[in-house]
Formats: C-alpha cells, structure tokens, sequence
C-alpha cells in the first residue's frame, strides 16, 4: 500500500467514521418516516448527496433538480412543493416577500456558531471590499417588523451554505492571458478584437452585473449603486448592450452550462459569463479556459437553504436534521471538489486531504492530482487556482446576485438585448 | 534512345507474333479497340454520373434551402402569433403556436448535410425548449389571470362587503375609522392592478404596507366577523402575492427563457442557411471544377486510348507484317533456287506458320536439287574423266597390240616368222588386258544396277567364312588375315561387301605383301551414327597426296605391280550405295588404313 493510497483508504474510513459520529440516525416509528422534498438546481441536488444523507440521517429524501427560474417560481407559488429549497440568495426577497418560506431558528443549527462572518456580516475579513447588491447578511436576519434585514436576530431567512464567486472565461488560446487581480477585467466582454465572440449568461439578475461590470469597466457608464440600478441606469446600460448586440458583437446568451461549454469548445466564442463547472468541463476537453479574477471584483453569489411554510412537525424536525448535516462536514468536502465553498469551512477540512484543502481554500499549488466528485482527475499535480485562496477571492467581491426593485423592467429590458 | 526505341519497336511485335496466333492477333485486335471503345464509354458515362449527381445535389440544395428560409419564416411568424398572445392574450394565437411549431418540427431538414447534424439538433432543442417554455407561459398566464380576474376580485367584493357591513352596524363614532380601513384596502387594490398594468414593483411595496394598515385598523374592531374578514384578506394577499410571483414567473419566461430560445433558434436557422449557403457554393464549385477535370480527363483518356490502338494497331500489323515481309524475301531467295535462304523463326501453328514450314519444305527441296545437281555435275565429271580414262586406258592396249602387230607384219615380211610370232604372246597379252579392262568396267557398272538386294549380315560371320574362303590362297601368299570378333550386323549386300573385302583383301596382297609375311587386321568400332571398320595393313602406306586418287578409276600407285585399277573405285561405290563410304588413312605403323563406315539406321 503506498502512500496514496493509505491516504485515499484512511481519508473514506475516517469520512464515514466523522459522519457516523455526528449524525446519529433520526428515528421513527414504524412508517411514520417523513419524506423530504428538496427542490434546487443541479449544483447542489446531486444524487451521491442524497444518497449520503439517506444513509447518515437514515430518512428519505427527495430531490427534484430543476432551472433556476422554474424552481423559484415553484417555490414563490406552492409551499407545499418542497420542505427546503435550495438557490441563490438573490431568490430570498421573492421568497420572502411571496411569503412561502418560514424563518429557520438558528438555536436549532447545530453548527450556526461555526458559520464565518462572510455570511453573518457580509465581509470575509477587514480588508475585504463592500460587495453591492444583496450581500447575504443583509438579507439573512428576520428582523422584529417581519422583513429580512442585516440586524442579527435568532432567526434567519436561509441557512447560508454553499456559495461562490463567478466571473468570465476566456480561451487563452485565442485571448491573451492577463494577470490575475490586475489586467484581467469584465472590460474585456466589451473588447472590440473579440467581436462576435461574446456570451453572456441568460439570467437577467446575473447577467445585468456581467453586463454593468464590463460596461463600468470600460468606462462607459457609472452606477450609482451597481447593486440597486434605477431606471435610467437600466435604460442607459440596455442601450449600450443592445447597441453593441446589433452591431454584433455578443454571439448571443448561454441558458445552461453545457451551452456555455459548447459555445467556447466549438469555438463560437472565446470570451463569456462563465460558472465554475463550465471552466472545469472545457479544461477536462483541452481548451485553455481560464477563469477570470478582474481587477474590479468578482460576482458573488451565496447558496440559500430555506424551509417551506408548510413544513411543520417530522418533516420540519428532518430539515433541519437535513440542514444540520449539509454543515457538518462531508458535503462541505464534496462541493470543495467542485469549487464550491461552504460557510463553515473548518469543519469541511477533516473531510478533505491536505492536498485538496490547499488547493481548494488555501489557493496553493496541486501537490498531487485531485479528483473531482465523478472520480476523475480534475486538477493536475501543479494546477493553482486562479484567483488565489478563498481569502482573497471573497476579499474581492464586486457585487451579488440581486434581484433589483427593478426586476421586472430589466426583464422586458433583458428580451429586448436578448433579441436585438 | 533510338536503338532502345528499335529494339521495342522489334521486340514487342516478335514477342506477340511468337505468342498469338494471326487470327487470335486480328481478334485481340478488335477486342482492344472494343475495349477501349467501352472504356471511353465508361469514363463518359462516370462523367455524366457525376454531373448527374451534382445536379441531384444543386436540387437538393435548393431544396431544403427553400425549407430553411420557410422555418425562418415559421419561426418569425411563431413569434408573431406568440407576441398576439402574450400581449392580447387571444387563445386562437396560442394555439396557432402550437400549430407552426409542429409545422416547424417536421420540416427540419437538411440533415443529410454534411456538419449539419450539431446545428440541427441544437435549432430544435432550442425549439423544443422554446414551445415548451410557450406552453409554460399559457399555463402561468392562465392561473395569473384566474389570480387577478377572479380571485382577487372575489376576495376583494367580499373584503369590500365585510367592510361596508361592519361599517353599517359601527356606531358613528367609529365609522370614520371603517372608512379609513376602506380606503386603505382599496388602496391594497389600487396598488395590486397599479402593479399588474405597470409591473413596477414598489406597487408590491405599497400594497403590501397598504394590507398591513387595514390589518392594523381591522385590530380595531371586536365584530364578531372581524376573524372572517381577517381571513379574506390573508386570501386577497395570498392570491395577490401568487399572482405577482406567477407574472414574474410569466414575464421571466417570455423576455427571457422564450427569448433566448427564440434567439437560439434563429441564430441555429441562420447558421443552419450559412452553411447552406456554404455548402451551396463549394457544391458549384465542385460542379464546375467536376464538369471542367472531368471532360479534360475524358479528352486525355480518349487521347491516351486513341494513342493505344495506334501503338497496339501498330505492334500486330508489325506482327502480321515482319513474319510476311521475311517470308516474301525467303520465298524469293527460294524461288531463285537458293539453298541458303533463311527460314524464319516462327513456331505457331496459324497460317503464317503453314508459309513458314511450306518455305522451310521448299528449302529442303532446294538443298536436295542442289545436292543432285552437284552429284550430277560430279557424276558429269566423273563419267568424262571416266570416258578419257577408259579411252584411254582401253587405248593402251590396242596401241601395244598395233605397234606388235606392225612389227609383226615387218618381221613377217621380212621373213623373220618366228620373231613375229615370238610378237603374237605381246599382242594376246595386251589384249587380254583389254578384255580385264572391259570385265571390271562391266563390274563397276553393274554394282548399284543389279543384285543389291539387302539383307541383315553378321559380319562376324560373313568375315568368318571370308576368311576361310581365302585361307588357300593367303597360306599360298603367306599373307595373314585377322578379323576381330563382336562386329557389327549389317543390312547389306551380301556379295557385294564380299566384294570390297576381296578387293580390299586383293589391293593388301598386291602393295603390303610384296616381300610376303603380309597382314591384314579388321577391327571395328561404333559412334552415335556409325559402324566403323577398320581395314589395317602394314605395307608401305600411302602417301596422303594419294588417298584420295586411289578410288579412282584405272589408278595404281605402282604401275609396275599389276591390276587394273578399278578394284577400290567399285569398292566405294559399293559403300556409298550402302550409305556409307570408304577413305584411306595412314596406319599407326606407317601401314595403310581403309576405314568404312555403315550408317548405324540401316543396320540391325
């Protein structure tokens, strides 16, 4: 037995054991055992998950991935179409304000003392840069008046778990590679040299910012707050894309990841609105895809876990079971190795090997290659990612996902850039 | 270069005359120009094919391109009808979606392009998607409107009645408060349709605080019904706050989800005509580039091929006409009665070989005339030296006997009779003589007229008793006669080998035995062809000057030694009437050797 494998079989022994040790299994009698229906998308409603927490929680789970928009609007509407629902923090006023979500007690989080300040207050650290938009501690607290707020209270509209910054891919075989924090800009979706080679996420309360950063960056136009646009901030920003998509110069909008993969691996476009699994896909088939860290701050976006209004009794007492294990540990560790960050991220370490941990968090350079969560080898021996440690990618946060107060203008705004 | 172009010039034209037979030369002829005929033929037809196929090609092009542009247009007017719709929302647009998208779906074609099958399938998951995403946005149009025309009126009338009740049944002091709380829901109301015809979300905002205030004022109140009401409005707010998540959801499907979709799919369609339109283009180029290299090699084939059946042409007449013109000369240099002509070498069997074997058959004949006219002139020459030597040989005599008959006739005149015929012996033996003379003529001229009737002889036997025959007069001569044993059998003439042994036997006794104790040795041997025998004496020899002379008529190496002359001349005659032929050689001991020869066919 090498070293590797030592290392491989010791690190499942002591997952299981860790999983065993903190999750005993929730009981019931007889066929009382609740079912719980989680709704979310495919990046965190993935079967070796569910699977997972089955068998530490010993309950059945439900998973029902869908679009991002699909899902919210299901949440917004029918309450009792899910027990949690997992998304995006810029879901959380719709959901709140639809009223279909309750509060989560944070007493009964058995890990919420362990959750870092970037979610309780916004700022990874000191010197991290205000981000605009909703930054998730100002939409986590319910507030005394019934509205979400920044104030810290015992209840919470989310249980902030996995999260992220995005920015551009480029193909650095076409575009020339820039230094990361420091010539790498959103600018370059507007540089004329790419024209007609552009995309740009088709999700109008993530792609406006792509949009807004790069138009920002080239000095076009200034937002007064790039977090909560006006209108008129709105129409000047659409006349500006749309000008520029008449012209041709965007190929269009990517609806999926594998649309975005399939529109740089077929050389369509070499520069656009990208999410880590595309860049870690277009890797895996040969293209130089690098994932952009621009001088002016990444796009963030905080994974939410809400629980339904209608779930109550059992099947609320097996949420929360459910939303306790996602912070213990294990899943922390498994989304690591998809580049996704948990906001308890300590406890996620003993679940991974020094090598990932480096990697993953601490921005250090592979010291042997690293599977991703199908097995295979997803980073090479050497590979460091791009943007540095999960420090210094937090600490450079341009905005969040938001849903502005102007959401549906800039949706009849966002069809008319779609089909200029 | 020249030489070398010689040399195929010659060497192929041989090579088929040597390998084909005329007829099978003039067939393949023909078959070869067939062929080529077929072949040019066939490179016509590959070309006409071609063009052919480019054509289906060009129709095929031109067809799915005209389905292209009416999917483009079916897309435009999907949207169309898609747009009516949404934002008149009549049902017979939607459901005329539904129709062109089906029209849509079954007429994406163009797949059997080449690079065409990615794009495809893309226009119609984005299509797919795209009437989906529709459907979708019937369905939330659909609970949106039952939302906002039905329920919330519904609640809202009965919010509005409860009020107003309760406002009748208040006393007056509290009525202006029932007013307020009116008022404030219908500002709830006012903010809610504000929302739903502007979609500007601070109406959401406003309606919201507007339902907080009516609540608010509601706690007011201890009516009985003051829970029903209550309720209704956690209704109205229910269905409203549905209803803006259901228009979000709505509008999020049309400006964003339908959009991209439809976006996408143009953008396939367009992409889809690009390379129709690229294909269409590389496809006349093709054409053009097939039509132009396709008649040119047409044009080079036919050249090339046409040059074919010269050369071929060229190489079986040299066949038929090289064997020909040989033939003519030879015939020629044969019909001039040349027995040197040079027959051709030609081994089949066709016409060209009968001329060939008939040249070869007149050669033959040629060689054989020349043969008897050589013997002719010979026998020409040999019967005038035999007619000067006869004559003069038989003259001799008569000149012996006339000069003693003259002196005879001067002695008897002169009385002297008994001198004269003391003479009359001279004459008598002079023309006994002539009478020898005139016998071996006889001789000679018999041997090859009569008795030569032929037998199978063991020489051994035959010598056997020759020696015994002679044993008197050898004892007599004190000559000795050895004959070896295992000779040859023979088909001969009995007497007239006889008679070349007794002659060579009779020539032996007359030069090798003149100071007696003679011999004569017969030994034989034998070659491929022929029976040797060996006639050895040890006399004096004769000189080489002379071996050939001897078998000549009337020769004698000593004249004094006595004979006519004729013995050897008869026997090789003898021999060569037998095939075979008798030459004198020198002895290994100075002696002299006849050496004969019997052709091997003709013995036993």
């Amino acid at each position: 037995m090498n070293r590797r494998t030592f290392l491989q079989q010791s690190g499942k022994i002591g997952t299981a054991a860790l999983a065993a040790a903190a999750f005993p299994k929730l009981i019931y009698a007889g066929n009382s055992q609740p079912t719980l229906k989680v709704i979310g998308t495919h990046v965190t409603l993935l079967e070796p998950i569910r699977q997972q927490a089955e068998q530490d929680l010993g309950i059945k789970i439900e998973f029902y991935p869908s679009g991002d928009a699909e899902v919210l609007l299901k949440a917004a509407t029918d309450p009792t179409a899910f027990d949690i629902y997992e998304q995006w923090s810029n879901s959380i006023k719709v959901l709140w304000q639809a009223k279909t979500i309750q509060p989560i007690d944070t007493h009964k989080l058995k890990y919420w003392h362990e959750v870092n300040s970037l979610s309780k207050l916004g700022r990874i650290s000191e010197q991290a840069k205000p981000g605009a938009g909703d930054v998730p501690n100002k939409i986590l607290y319910v507030q005394q008046d019934g509205n979400i707020g920044p104030h810290p209270t015992q209840q919470i509209s989310f249980l902030p778990y996995v999260h992220n910054v995005d920015s551009f891919g480029y193909n650095s075989a076409v575009v020339p590679k820039g230094i990361p924090y420091k010539t790498e800009s959103w600018g370059w979706l507007l540089d004329e040299r790419w024209h007609g080679r552009v995309a740009i996420v088709n999700s109008p309360e993530i792609g406006i910012f792509d949009l807004a950063l790069a138009v920002q960056a080239k000095g076009l136009m200034t937002f007064k707050d790039l977090g909560n646009m006006s209108r008129e901030e709105v129409d000047q920003l659409f006349d500006i894309a749309i000008s520029l998509k008449r012209k041709g110069h965007f190929r269009g909008v990517w609806t999926s990841v594998p649309h975005s993969v399939q529109l740089m691996a077929s050389g369509e476009t070499v520069i656009q609105s990208m999410f880590s699994p595309g860049v870690s896909a277009l890797n895996g088939m040969g293209i130089p895809c690098i994932y952009a860290a621009p001088k002016e701050g990444y796009r963030a976006w905080q994974g939410v876990m809400c629980l339904s209004r209608a779930c109550t009794g059992e099947r609320q007492k097996a949420a929360y079971a459910f939303m306790n294990w996602w912070l213990s540990g294990w899943p922390g560790a498994f989304i690591a190795r998809q580049g996704y960050y948990i906001s308890n991220p300590e406890r996620s370490r003993n679940f991974m090997s020094k090598a990932e941990w480096e990697y993953w968090y601490e921005g250090k350079p592979a010291t042997e290659p690293l599977q991703g969560t199908d097995g295979k080898i997803s980073v090479q021996q050497g590979s460091i990612r791009t943007g540095g440690s999960y420090i210094k990618r937090f600490e450079n946060v341009a905005v969040w996902n938001t849903v502005m107060d102007t959401y549906e203008y800039i949706l009849t705004k966002w069809n008319e850039f779609v089909l200029a | 270069m020249n030489s070398y172009w010689l040399k195929i010039e010659e060497l192929l034209p041989n090579l088929l005359a040597h390998t084909l037979g005329l007829k099978k030369r003039i067939i393949l002829g023909y078959i070869f120009t067939g062929t080529v005929a077929f072949v040019i033929a066939l490179l016509a037809w590959g070309t006409f094919n071609r063009f052919s196929n480019d054509l289906h090609q060009i129709v095929f092009f031109s067809r799915h391109a005209r389905e292209n542009i009416t999917f483009a247009a079916y897309m435009a007017e999907m949207q169309r009808e898609a747009l009516i719709y949404i934002h008149e929302g009549h049902n017979s647009a939607g459901e005329q979606v539904g129709v062109v998208y089906k029209e849509m779906i079954g007429s994406i074609g163009g797949k059997e392009l080449p690079n065409a099958e990615l794009i495809l399938v893309q226009a119609r998951t984005h299509l797919t998607a795209y009437y989906k995403a529709f459907q979708e946005v019937q369905r939330q149009r659909n609970i949106r409107e039952r939302l906002v025309k039905i329920e919330l009126r519904v609640y809202a009338v009965r919010a509005q009645q409860l009020i107003e009740e309760l406002t009748r049944q208040e006393k007056i002091e509290n009525r202006l408060e029932c007013a307020r709380m009116l008022n404030s829901f219908l500002q709830i109301e006012k903010n809610a349709y504000r929302y739903f015809d502007s979609l500007d979300g601070k109406f959401i905002q406003a309606a919201s605080l507007r339902l907080q205030e009516t609540r608010f004022i509601l706690k007011k109140f201890t009516w009985s019904r003051t829970e029903e009401l209550g309720s209704v409005l956690n209704q109205y707010e229910s269905a409203f706050l549905e209803a803006v998540q259901r228009t979000r959801g709505y509008l999020y499907l049309v400006n964003v989800v339908m959009a991209a979709e439809a976006y996408e799919t143009m953008y396939q369609a367009q992409k889809l005509s690009n390379l129709m339109i690229s294909e269409s283009e590389q496809i006349q180029g093709k054409v053009t580039a097939h039509i132009s290299s396709r008649l040119w090699l047409l044009l080079l084939s036919s050249a090339l091929l046409l040059l074919c059946i010269i050369l071929f042409s060229y190489v079986i007449t040299r066949s038929i006409t090289i064997p020909l013109k040989q033939l003519t000369k030879t015939f020629k240099s044969l019909a001039a009665g040349s027995s040197e002509a040079e027959i051709p070498v030609y081994p089949l069997a066709d016409e060209l070989g009968a001329l060939t074997r008939a040249a070869a058959s007149f050669k033959a004949k040629n060689i054989e005339l020349e043969t008897s006219k050589k013997a002719l002139e010979k026998s020409n020459d040999e019967l005038e030296q035999f007619v000067y030597t006869v004559s003069h040989d038989l003259k001799s005599p008569i000149v012996t006997s006339m000069g003693f008959i003259a002196i005879i006739r001067k002695l008897a005149d002169q009385g002297k009779t008994e001198q004269a015929f003391g003479m009359l012996d001279k004459v008598a033996k002079a023309n006994e003589r002539m009478s020898q003379l005139i016998s071996d003529l006889l001789e000679l001229s018999r041997v090859g007229r009569i008795d030569m009737d032929t037998t199978q002889l063991d020489l051994d036997l035959l010598l056997a008793d020759f020696s015994s025959n002679q044993a008197e007069r050898l004892a007599q001569e004190q000559f000795s006669l050895t004959i070896e044993s295992k000779l040859p059998t023979i088909l001969a003439n009995e007497s007239r080998i006889l008679q070349v042994f007794e002659n060579i036997l009779s020539n032996a006794l007359k030069y090798a035995n003149q100071e007696k104790n003679g011999c004569l040795r017969i030994n034989t041997y034998s070659d491929e062809q022929w029976h040797h025998l060996l006639c050895t004496d040890k006399g004096p020899g004769i000189p080489e000057e002379f071996r050939e002379k001897i078998f000549g008529l009337f020769y004698r190496l000593d004249v004094n030694i006595e004979g006519t002359g004729i013995g050897l001349a008869v026997a090789k005659k003898i021999m060569r009437l037998h095939g075979g032929d008798i030459w004198a050689e020198s002895g290994p001991e100075a002696g002299a050797v006849f050496h004969l020869i019997f052709p091997k066919a003709t013995t036993g």
